[in-house]
């Protein structure tokens, strides 16, 4: 398992609605669960966890609950699972990128990796502060 | 006395199919021509057999180049060093263009697999008289149903199984201290001390069984190719003297325990008096019965070269999967040209291809 990634991310909470968009590029299977956890907690926030996959060309983004302030401290948790579909290997990237209002307030990725074996996993981790 | 002990061997079944064979035969035999060339009974009709595949490189295939000097550059940076050391060097080399310039997600693979299977082939090489010989090719995959990346069933199985992986992380974290939380390196440590890697297996076995029904599911490949020659670098003097047809298709039989598989092959060469008139064709026929691991097989295919009699040949043998990556295929049958007694054959190949990978 590899070190997760863990990343503060600065709103505003006055701001509009947060955005979560996951990217693969990748011709790999990629699962993911995202879970978005409650300040000082483990459990989750109500609509949460959501899961899916890069199987589809819809685009996997998400919002964060309104208004922005009651994100203050609240965690997002990516669990993301990268499958050898084929057995050949390959590389992937993958990249969650958080906005509000159109502005990016940050990227969370592992940088382009090459999967060896049949399976990988990523675990992404943004702590929402202001 | 060596013919009368491998029928022998062939076993009484499969002189009934010999005597339908002898019979057709037969009728050819009584038909000679003055005017049309025997090959090298030894040397030739024996190699009448027909790689029913299009070739994995047709610019390779065409100017007869050896298959170990093809390369497969995986990226731009790849293709330039390839491209220059096949200058140099000569060779080939087989690539997608859709898959090289553009950065592929899985659902664009999805959704228009064609442009991606869809492959371009270039070979040089030299001739003993010191002209350059350049190849060109296209392999075009109009259908293939084995391909596990566009496999619906399997996709799901492995989604499924990433959530699971997924679910057991979540959960996992869940009993992470906030301290801890905080730090990645202690949330690894804990994340480690929970999981355990079966998974690993479970996909490669998923996808085992995926293989195993897939295996002689619908395919069709059709390639096609071009040499050229220059009597110097510059390519002024490029001459175009030879193009390849290739057409392959590949159907289920029995379900999931055969398949049958038809090969098409066309060239026209240039001839002595500098025509691109000289044809050569030949079409085979493959049925297999068996599965993944061990196949037995009946084929037979039939050659014709312009000005040399055509040649027929039926061949019943097996390929057994030994390890993984190495496969034996072995065979035994009757060749024959045109107004020339039937041979026996036999032929016994170890094929060794890049491992596939299973398990971590």
């Amino acid at each position: 398992m590899p070190v997760p990634i863990l990343q503060k991310i600065k709103f505003n909470p006055d701001g509009g609605v947060i955005k979560v968009e996951l990217k693969f590029q990748t011709m790999l299977l990629c699962t993911y669960d995202l879970d978005y956890r409650e300040t000082g907690s483990n459990s989750s926030v109500a609509g949460f966890p959501c899961k899916g996959d890069n199987s589809n060309a819809q685009d996997d983004v998400y919002s964060l609950p309104m208004p922005p302030s009651v994100n203050m401290n609240r965690s997002l948790w990516i669990f993301v699972t990268v499958i050898d579909q084929v057995g050949d290997g390959g590389s992937y990237q993958v990249d969650i990128i958080i906005t509000q209002d159109g502005n990016q307030l940050g990227i969370l990725t592992p940088g382009e990796k090459k999967l060896v074996g049949n399976l990988k996993s990523e675990i992404l981790i943004a702590k929402f502060i202001v | 006395m060596e013919s009368i002990k491998t029928i022998s061997r062939i076993g009484l079944k499969h002189i009934f199919v010999y005597s339908i064979l002898f019979t057709c035969l037969g009728k050819s035999q009584a038909d000679p021509d003055e005017n049309v060339q025997h090959y090298q009974y030894s040397a030739n009709v024996a190699k009448a057999r027909i790689d029913l595949a299009v070739p994995a490189a047709p610019a390779m295939q065409i100017l007869n180049t050896g298959s170990d000097m093809l390369m497969r550059p995986g990226n731009v940076r790849e293709v330039g060093i390839a491209i220059s050391d096949l200058l140099q060097a000569g060779g080939s080399i087989e690539l997608s263009p859709a898959l090289l310039l553009g950065d592929v997600t899985l659902s664009e693979y999805q959704a228009n697999p064609f442009l991606y299977r869809f492959r371009v082939s270039v070979a040089t090489g030299s001739t003993s008289n010191g002209d350059r010989d350049y190849g060109w090719g296209f392999r075009f995959t109009i259908l293939d149903e084995t391909d596990l990346r566009i496999d619906k069933q399997l996709q799901d199985s492995l989604v499924k199984l990433g959530h699971e992986i997924n679910s057991i992380y979540m959960e996992c974290t869940r009993t992470i201290d906030s301290a801890s939380a905080e730090n990645p390196i202690r949330i690894q440590e804990h994340i480690d001390s929970c999981f355990t890697n079966l998974y690993d297996q479970r996909i490669a076995d998923v996808r085992e069984i995926a293989k195993v029904k897939n295996w002689n599911k619908p395919i069709f490949e059709v390639g096609i190719a071009g040499a050229a020659s220059s009597s110097d670098s510059s390519l002024k003097h490029l001459i175009q003297n030879k193009y390849g047809l290739w057409m392959t298709g590949g159907f289920p039989l029995l379900n999931e325990k055969g398949q049958i598989v038809i090969g098409l092959k066309a060239l026209v060469d240039r001839n002595a008096s500098n025509k691109l008139a000289d044809t050569e064709g030949s079409l085979a026929a493959r049925g297999y019965i068996g599965g993944n691991k061990f196949k037995g097989f009946l084929e037979t295919d039939w050659m014709m070269k312009k000005n040399l009699l055509p040649a027929f040949s039926i061949n019943v043998g097996g390929e057994l999967n030994v390890l993984n990556g190495v496969w034996i295929d072995c065979s035994i049958g009757i060749s024959k040209q045109r107004n020339t007694e039937a041979a026996l054959t036999n032929s016994f190949n170890i094929r060794i291809a890049t491992p596939e990978m299973t398990s971590n």
